[in-house]
């Protein structure tokens, strides 16, 4: 008997739902984490202005796309 | 009588001119070439910044200087972010190997891996943000430190160059006299809070600057005083 099946008769549901519930849990709340981080650089970057914004805000949408699409790869496969 | 096959000439109002829109305090950045636009969100020293500017920056308030952190001070997270990005390489074959759940699909693998190296730019691109806008400003006008501690802290002071009493800096320690960077120490008067610019490069050429816009402060404040 695999240890999946095993644990599936001891409580009724599979592991890996609820491996796949909290993954999607934690990349939620990491996905909030990125807006967070994508809105406080908007409203520093009215702080302290400069040239050197672009390149950083570019950075912040990457890092927000990148979350974003581990989210919907761990939806949609897992 | 009046003439009935005449139109009478119709006076039309005067068209008030057209008030200019106020200069915008943020001057037009003249072209830079593509390394400076590269290398200048790396800078902790900056002379006279022409594209830069802050919140509260006054209609005749020029940047002189601005200043970080020297970049030598964020070596321990770019440390431990190499060390996150090659750990991969050695964790997980070792984790192939000892095999803890012998049931967890390449997919899982997959996620686990993308999600390791998602955090491990988060790492990178929080601290880099952490020390970027945490920047000191010396302008003609004042002195402004602004901080940012976290993502959800900010928080920026600033006082008035004509207010500075002392401004002395210290360099401790063989990688700070070799490298060349230590503290400055500002402070002003009364129950004014002094100012501490940690780490900065060239510290000496701070007071320097700071030394010199107090004096030219100071000559030009009897000349304020009478109007002139």
């Amino acid at each position: 008997m695999t240890f999946d099946n095993t644990l599936q008769n001891m409580i009724g549901i599979s592991p890996f739902f609820i491996l796949k519930l909290f993954i999607l849990l934690g990349l939620m709340m990491y996905l909030a984490f990125a807006l967070v981080v994508v809105r406080q650089i908007q409203l520093m970057s009215n702080v302290v202005g400069g040239g050197g914004q672009y390149g950083i805000k570019l950075m912040t949408l990457i890092h927000l796309a990148a979350i974003l699409l581990i989210f919907v790869l761990a939806l949609l496969t897992l | 009588m009046p003439d009935v096959f005449v139109e009478e000439t119709k006076v039309l109002p005067k068209e008030k001119p057209k008030q200019q829109p106020p200069t915008p305090i943020i001057k037009p950045s003249p072209k830079r070439s593509l390394w400076h636009r590269i290398k200048q969100p790396l800078m902790a020293y900056m002379a006279n910044p022409v594209d830069m500017h802050f919140e509260s920056q006054e209609e005749k308030e020029e940047i002189c200087l601005l200043l970080r952190r020297h970049p030598i001070t964020n070596m321990p997270w770019i440390v431990g972010a190499l060390v996150m990005l090659f750990a991969p390489l050695a964790v997980f074959p070792i984790l192939s190997f000892l095999n803890p759940l012998p049931d967890l699909t390449a997919r899982y693998q997959l996620i686990f891996t993308l999600f390791w190296y998602t955090i491990t730019f988060s790492v990178v691109l929080v601290n880099y943000l952490e020390w970027y806008f945490n920047v000191y400003f010396v302008t003609n006008q004042r002195i402004i430190d602004v901080d940012f501690n976290n993502l959800v802290h900010r928080e920026l002071s600033s006082t008035r160059v004509a207010k500075i009493q002392d401004v002395t800096y210290k360099v401790n320690g063989v990688i700070r006299s070799i490298i060349d960077y230590g503290d400055v120490f500002i402070q002003t008067a009364g129950t004014e809070e002094n100012f501490i610019f940690e780490a900065v490069p060239q510290p000496q050429e701070v007071v320097k600057q700071i030394g010199e816009l107090i004096e030219k402060k100071e000559e030009s404040a009897p000349a304020e005083a009478q109007g002139v």
